[in-house]
């Protein structure tokens, strides 16, 4: 085996009701509450993974507990050994949902990506409107940084990298009805971009995206209509301002991304995207927008191209 | 109806003596001063025409003269004969203008916010030099380039000499390019930034050029003269200037063989341009701009082209 494969990742939701209803009314997701320390947690079956859904102040997550993607848990059959092999600094060792064992290391060592190692869970999954984890969003200062602590360290495999530039080109046109036409055109204008890795962990990937040029300053006003290349770096670059790199979003694998956008939406779910837009990787992808969960959440789809 | 001859351009600046030796001593013009009224106005002349230097305080220019290209004058042998054949609404009597010559001006909300005047000729001679030929336009922001060829084409008798539309087109264009997948690339929908109707119309041996701003949704960009201009920025400019001064007369710009040797002869004469190489101007034109504090407030910018 290469690498370690996700084993849950740890939600924080303002509305842990209504993110339930999305997972397993609306995605169809298979739910079975685990117990930890004596509450019942929500999880879902997703893939080979599971999304453990937490309230705010719930104290098996460590501080901040920001709304959102709070940790990723990788499996291994020994946590604290796993660590030690790979001379990561052990913050907490205890006992997890169903009694596992855990370990959480110091995030400053895995690129702000708060990360434990647990004992794997074996929870069941059912046909849905989604086939798995597509890939965890992080925001990053220093996509080799994550390369050397993810590949390098712990021997996951880099899937791909990419690079998306948004241009502004601009073209002046002079016609007039004696001096014929004059056009010239501009040099193209980078208005923004971000540097992409992919890392593989299990059936999912780490999505590292990185701002393409800090000097290119990110716009104030974001969640305007259709996103773009240059609204993507400007959120993850206010998201590292506000809390640092680390673990940004959550998205699904489908094979049919305008069904899953439009059928959420007649169900009454708000969306940012009803129909599929160009992401990473030849795929199309489209964001749910985070209200439904009382703000926090951020999770998209992706549909990758037939190959 | 005859053409009209074009007498002179009144430039009012901070300094008219300072500014015509700029003229006389710089671009190689010949200067003649007269008398108005109690002042001494010293004149350049241009081509067929003349420039003639005011400070904002004159009398000769009635309350509320602003730095700038004020008026113009149409020469006529009969001015108050040749206002009142126009149709177009006089404003005051006939007086003793430059030289002590009969004047007469027009109502300037009739003229698209241009100060015309009818005057018996000066007499200047021709004159050009190896950097100023003549005057090339007198740039004009203007409101309704309609209603300006009504007035000066139908009333006033000058002649139609061409019409251009100028559009700034922005495009974004989206790449992603990964080291594993295909090369995606995604093109969004062209927005039109900026847009204006140039309309050129003639009198003596120069023309008006009426610049109307044609782009309604789009908020116009702040000033700015550290940057070679755009039609985004030139149709801003407009939209600015008919927001705070109304309607009229804008900038003069100069014939020339050459606008980079001429800017360069500008900067070595101890002058700011904005410009330092041409750019694409109106009716397929290079042009190149001095900054308007070289001659205490009005915006001049170089042209060079071939005449058709």
């Amino acid at each position: 085996m290469s690498g370690y494969a996700l084993t849950y990742l740890a939600l924080i939701a303002r509305d842990v009701d209504a993110v339930c209803r999305f997972l397993g009314g609306s995605l169809g997701l298979a739910r079975r509450d685990l117990s930890l320390d004596g509450r019942a947690i929500p999880f879902f079956g997703i893939g080979a993974a599971a999304l453990g859904i937490f309230e705010p102040d719930d104290l098996y997550l460590d501080e901040p507990r920001f709304p959102g993607v709070h940790h990723m848990a990788l499996g291994t059959a020994d946590p604290a050994s796993t660590a030690a092999q790979h001379g990561l600094t052990v913050m907490e060792e205890g006992i997890g949902p169903e009694g596992k064992r855990f370990v959480s290391v110091d995030k400053a060592e895995t690129c702000g990506i708060r990360t434990r190692f647990i004992e794997p869970l074996d929870l069941p999954v059912q046909a849905s409107r989604v086939e798995k984890i597509d890939h965890l969003g992080i925001a990053s200062t220093d996509i080799d940084e994550n390369v050397r602590v993810f590949v390098d360290g712990l021997g996951c495999p880099l899937e791909s990298t990419e690079v998306d530039i948004e241009l502004r080109n601009v073209t002046e046109s002079f016609i007039s009805d004696k001096y014929g036409a004059v056009y010239h055109a501009r040099p193209p204008e980078i208005l923004g971009g971000l540097k992409g890795g992919f890392i593989t962990i299990g059936d999912c990937d780490l999505e590292i995206m990185q701002d393409y040029d800090p000097a290119n300053h990110p716009l104030d006003q974001l969640g305007e209509a259709v996103g773009n290349t240059k609204g993507d770096q400007s959120a993850v670059a206010k998201f590292i301002e506000r809390r640092g790199p680390g673990l940004v979003h959550v998205a699904f694998t489908t094979n049919d991304i305008n069904g899953v956008l439009q059928g959420l939406d007649a169900e009454g779910w708000r969306m940012i995207d009803t129909k599929g837009r160009p992401g990473g990787r030849g795929t199309q992808i489209g964001f749910v927008h985070p209200s439904n969960f009382s703000g926090g959440l951020l999770t998209h789809f992706v549909q990758h191209p037939e190959t | 109806m005859t053409a009209p001859d074009l007498a002179y351009v009144a430039l009012v600046v901070d300094e008219p003596e300072t500014s015509a030796a700029i003229f006389e001593k710089d671009f190689g013009l010949p200067r003649q001063d007269f008398s108005c009224g109690g002042s001494n106005v010293p004149m350049i002349s241009v081509g067929e025409s003349a420039l003639a230097f005011f400070q904002p305080n004159d009398p000769f220019l009635g309350s509320d003269a602003k730095k700038g290209v004020h008026h113009i004058a149409i020469a006529a042998s009969d001015p108050e004969g040749a206002a009142k054949d126009s149709g177009v609404a006089i404003s005051g009597d006939a007086s003793k203008g430059i030289d002590g010559k009969t004047q007469i001006a027009l109502a300037r909300d009739a003229t698209c916010g241009i100060r015309v005047r009818y005057t018996e000729a000066l007499g200047l001679p021709a004159a050009s030099s190896d950097i100023v030929q003549r005057i090339d336009h007198l740039g004009v922001a203007s409101a309704d380039n309609k209603v300006a060829r009504e007035v000066f084409i139908d009333k006033l008798g000058c002649v139609y000499e061409s019409q251009q539309t100028d559009s700034e087109v922005e495009t974004i264009s989206e790449n992603f390019t990964s080291d594993t997948y295909n090369y995606i690339f995604h093109t969004r929908p062209s927005e039109l930034i900026g847009s204006m109707r140039v309309t050129f119309i003639t009198v003596g041996d120069t023309e008006f050029e009426f610049i109307q701003d044609l782009t309604t949704n789009v908020e116009a960009d702040e000033a700015r003269h550290d940057a070679a201009g755009t039609t985004r920025g030139d149709r801003s400019a407009i939209a600015r200037y008919v927001a705070s001064r109304g309607a009229g007369l804008h900038h003069i710009a100069f014939k020339t063989p050459n606008v980079v040797e001429s800017l360069a002869k500008i900067k070595t004469a101890g002058h700011r341009t904005i410009d330092t190489v041409g750019r694409p101007g109106s009716r397929a034109a290079l042009i190149g701009f001095m900054h308007p504090t070289m001659i205490g407030g009005v915006l001049m910018h170089f042209v060079a082209r071939e005449d058709l």
